[in-house]
Formats: structure tokens, sequence, C-alpha cells
């Protein structure tokens, strides 16, 4: 049984859904208060990239467990912070490279599974090895790849060419580490409950 | 019904992730007796086992199963005890 497909094709509450929109939302926060003035002071001089994007986390996970049903409530979480943390929404063509980066990664982890199911290889956690977050982790890096990808092309006008090739790297690294420590925050979180409870 | 096997796939996901870290040595019951022992430990750093055996009560353990989990985690080497039975975690 293709457990990944029967699980969405069930019913989806809105609340679950406002949960993964509220997780990108305060992992995000996480990256924006915490990571990045941290890389600042660290590596100066990054720019937009962020080391570790624990969003990203969220957008694999959020996938994996609601399918296509969970890139909505990603892009939206996506455009949220875009226009929460830039001051300069002015143009038209700030807000298409907003928009398009929103859609490449609410939608990039989605498009990895479907890859990953085209090839025959399925996630479902009944029938695969409990160690399941080792292809989710390369779920994360394939996206990431996909991904930043995306976001050059949206933000090309914002990157310098002879910068283009770091700042692909900058994004994918990010990405990745960031599903690393997205699922390593699932696990201090969980035992932290366990141990307290 | 579906939100519990979203929430066994993540747990599932977590327990992966606890086996490779190899943090899931201790069982349950071990655990809960390891984290009473840290919590109830005084100023020197030791627990009673009167105190361990109430508060373990709590989660559910009977008396039996705190002193089994007391004695292979003294074993183990993740707990010290004393004559006076007094308990205080190794790390």
């Amino acid at each position: 049984m293709d457990f990944s497909i029967t699980m969405a094709d069930k019913n989806v509450s809105l609340i679950e859904l406002m949960i993964l929109f509220l997780a990108y939302l305060v992992t995000f926060a996480i990256v924006w208060f915490g990571v990045k003035p941290l890389q600042a002071s660290i590596f100066p001089g990054l720019g937009i990239l962020s080391l570790a994007f624990i969003p990203h986390g969220v957008r694999v996970l959020g996938t994996w467990l609601y399918r296509e049903k969970a890139i909505l409530p990603l892009i939206l979480a996506e455009l949220f912070c875009s226009a929460a943390v830039t001051s300069n929404l002015q143009s038209m063509s700030d807000l298409t490279s907003h928009a398009i980066s929103a859609m490449v990664g609410g939608g990039c982890a989605y498009a990895v599974l479907v890859l990953f199911e085209t090839a025959n290889i399925r996630l479902d956690f009944r029938t695969h090895s409990i160690r399941l977050w080792r292809p989710l982790v390369l779920v994360g890096l394939m996206s990431s790849v996909l991904n930043s990808i995306g976001k050059s092309l949206a933000f090309t006008n914002q990157i310098l060419p002879e910068d283009g090739l770091k700042t692909l790297i900058g994004f994918i690294a990010g990405d990745t580490i960031g599903v690393m420590l997205c699922l390593g925050l699932l696990l201090l979180i969980s035992r932290k409950i366990h141990l307290t409870k | 019904m579906t939100s519990l096997i979203r929430l066994s796939a993540l747990y599932r996901i977590i327990r992966g992730m606890e086996k490779d870290l190899c943090l899931d040595q201790l069982s349950h019951s071990e655990r809960v007796v390891l984290m009473s022992v840290v919590n109830l430990a005084d100023a020197s750093g030791q627990a009673k086992t009167d105190a361990i055996i109430d508060d373990c009560k709590e989660d559910g353990l009977s008396r039996p199963t705190v002193f089994r989990c007391l004695k292979m985690l003294t074993k183990t080497g993740k707990l010290h005890n004393d004559q006076f039975g007094y308990y205080k975690p190794a790390l």
C-alpha cells in the first residue's frame, strides 16, 4: 500500500495546515532573529544567504505528510515572511521575485517526492525501515537544489553574476543544514516532552 | 484518525534518529527513573530511594520496577549509589 498517497487522500483539517503555516513562521523567526545575527557576526557578507534555513525542514516534513495540500500553506507562509522582513517591496519586479521564490519554495519538496515516486521509491513509513529520516534528508538536499536554482533565477537582479555559483551553493548548504536542524529540533522537543512527562 | 497516523509517522522518524544517535539505549521506565533521580537530586547531587519511588509512582511505575531500573542504571554506570540508599547521576 502506498501510504504516502493515502495519507494525503484522506481529509486534512484546516487546523493541521495552519499548524504547518505557523511552524514555518516560527522556524523562520528562529532563523531571522537567532541564526542570521549569529552568522553575521561569524561570517559577515553572506547577504541574503542563511547557513541554516530551518524552514526548509518544515517544507520537507510538511510535504511528506500532507503532499500537495502542503504547497499552499508553505507558499503563503513564505510570502508572509518575505513581506514581514523585506522593507523594499516597492516595484512590481520585487513582488514578482518574491512570489516566484515562494512558489518554488512551496513546491520544491513536492516535486522531489513526485520524482521519487516516478522512480518507484516510496517513502512510506509503514513499509520503510525505521531510519526514514535519512531519505528525508536526501529529499531535503534534492529539493534544496531545485529551490536554490529557482531562487537564484527569481533574485537574479539582486545577485551579482560573479556571486551566482557561490550563492547557489550557499542556498543548498543552508537548506540541507536547515533540514537536519529541523529534525534535530523535533528530536529535542520530543525528548523534552517524554522526559518531563 | 489520519492526524494520529501523521503523528505516528513523525514519531517513527524521531525513533529512527534516536536509534542512529544511540539515544534509545534506555527503556521508558529506566528513562523515567533516571530523570527522577536527576530532578530529585539535592544540593549534594543525591536523591533518596523512597523519594525516587514516590516520584516514579506518579508515572505509573511500581516499586519493583523502580528497584529493577535503579539496579540496571547502577550496573550500566549511569547512576552511583551508596549504602544509605542514596543515588546520584554518574554524568
